[in-house]
């Protein structure tokens, strides 16, 4: 039942999907216009993707240039160090040929020549030599007179009058400070009788 | 001109060519575009985007024989119409008041239906019913793969396709009786 109903509605649609029907508001030359315009368009493409990568790339030659180096070392694989061992083992001591020793061409040295002081000399020179007799040492000494002040270039300063009080015993002070306590202005007073 | 042509053509952007294109079959994507959603103007809209994704990837085709464009651009109207459906958020509700009928048989006696009125017929279904019929019935998909499409169950697909089948066949008993048969 049901792939007879699905094969009815496939076929019955199939063959009406070739026209448009009159009802319909859809204008194909006008829609046509529309697509090409949107056909022509550039797309917009991709261009931050190519900045992006410039940047990235600018940043790891300016992290590779910027960053001390370190030595460089030979890199030695694994495998290239088996190849070196078995060199090495390879090799016959016998037919290994030591290499000669080059001698360097050192220049020709003279012995030093010593020369020996002559003994005139020395007593000529004893006389020549001049010795400095050293000078006594005066102390600095800065004597009262020498200090002048003029009286009349130096700037005046008048000191201020000290204000002069008077000597006061503190038992003095607390009577006279002494205010009298604020009185309520109602007073309530409690009278009590003795009955008695 | 035959279809490897017509590819060749396009790729290189042949302006005449891609009208020829756009007349031999925009009529059917547009039907489609509308037995999916119904609403002339989102049909329109999507059609637009179909055209344009084709005309734009058009270098991606890979020839299969004399049949290789319709198959491509109706996958491509499909495609459109099921992110369509996906961003409306359809509520798939199942019709409670539709009465079990007895199957028809024989449809040889519905042949002399218009073809229009059977499309209406389509038309009417509710979003959830007619997106699954159209799918599973019409292009062929299996419920597994309307199930991934439209991120439902396959149980919930299984239902819908039952439940537009049964209304279906109400509908063209109905119309059954104003053809007089």
């Amino acid at each position: 039942m049901e792939h007879k109903l699905d094969d009815f509605f496939r076929k019955k649609i199939e063959s009406t999907e070739d026209t448009i029907p009159e009802s319909s508001t859809f204008d194909e030359q006008a829609f046509w216009g529309e697509l090409q315009k949107n056909i022509d368009k550039p797309q917009p493409k991709n261009w931050w993707k190519w900045v992006a990568l410039a940047a990235c790339i600018g940043g790891l030659a300016l992290w590779g240039i910027l960053l001390p180096k370190p030595l460089p070392q030979q890199p030695q694989t694994s495998r290239v160090k088996k190849i070196v061992e078995s060199i090495k083992e390879k090799q016959d001591p016998i037919t290994a040929v030591a290499p000669q020793k080059t001698k360097k061409q050192t220049p020709q040295v003279k012995p030093k020549q010593t020369i020996e002081p002559n003994k005139d000399l020395e007593i000529a020179v004893a006389e020549l030599s001049f010795k400095p007799t050293p000078l006594p040492t005066q102390a600095l000494v800065i004597k009262q007179d020498s200090i002048h002040i003029n009286p009349v270039s130096a700037p005046t300063v008048m000191a201020e009058a000290k204000p002069q009080f008077k000597k006061i015993h503190v038992n003095e002070i607390s009577n006279t400070e002494q205010s009298p306590m604020p009185q309520p202005k109602f007073k309530i007073r409690f009278a009590a009788r003795n009955q008695h | 001109m035959q279809e490897l042509q017509l590819i060749q053509e396009l790729q290189k952007q042949n302006p005449f060519v891609q009208k020829r294109v756009y007349d031999r079959y925009v009529k059917r994507m547009f039907r489609l575009c509308v037995r999916y959603v119904k609403i002339e103007a989102d049909a329109q809209e999507l059609l637009m985007n179909g055209f344009l994704k084709f005309f734009n990837a058009v270098a991606k085709i890979e020839y299969r024989g004399e049949n290789t464009i319709e198959p491509y651009l109706k996958k491509l109207m499909v495609n459109e119409c099921l992110m369509f459906i996906r961003q409306r958020k359809n509520n798939w509700v199942l019709m409670e008041e539709i009465a079990d009928e007895e199957p028809i048989s024989d449809f040889s006696a519905y042949d002399k239906f218009e073809e229009e009125d059977i499309y209406q017929l389509v038309l009417k279904l509710p979003d959830g019913y007619r997106t699954v019929f159209n799918l599973y019935a019409i292009e062929g998909f299996s419920h597994k793969e309307i199930a991934e499409q439209l991120r439902i169950s396959e149980n919930t697909s299984k239902t819908q396709l039952y439940k537009a089948r049964l209304v279906l066949q109400a509908e063209l008993t109905k119309l059954g009786y104003n053809y007089g048969t």
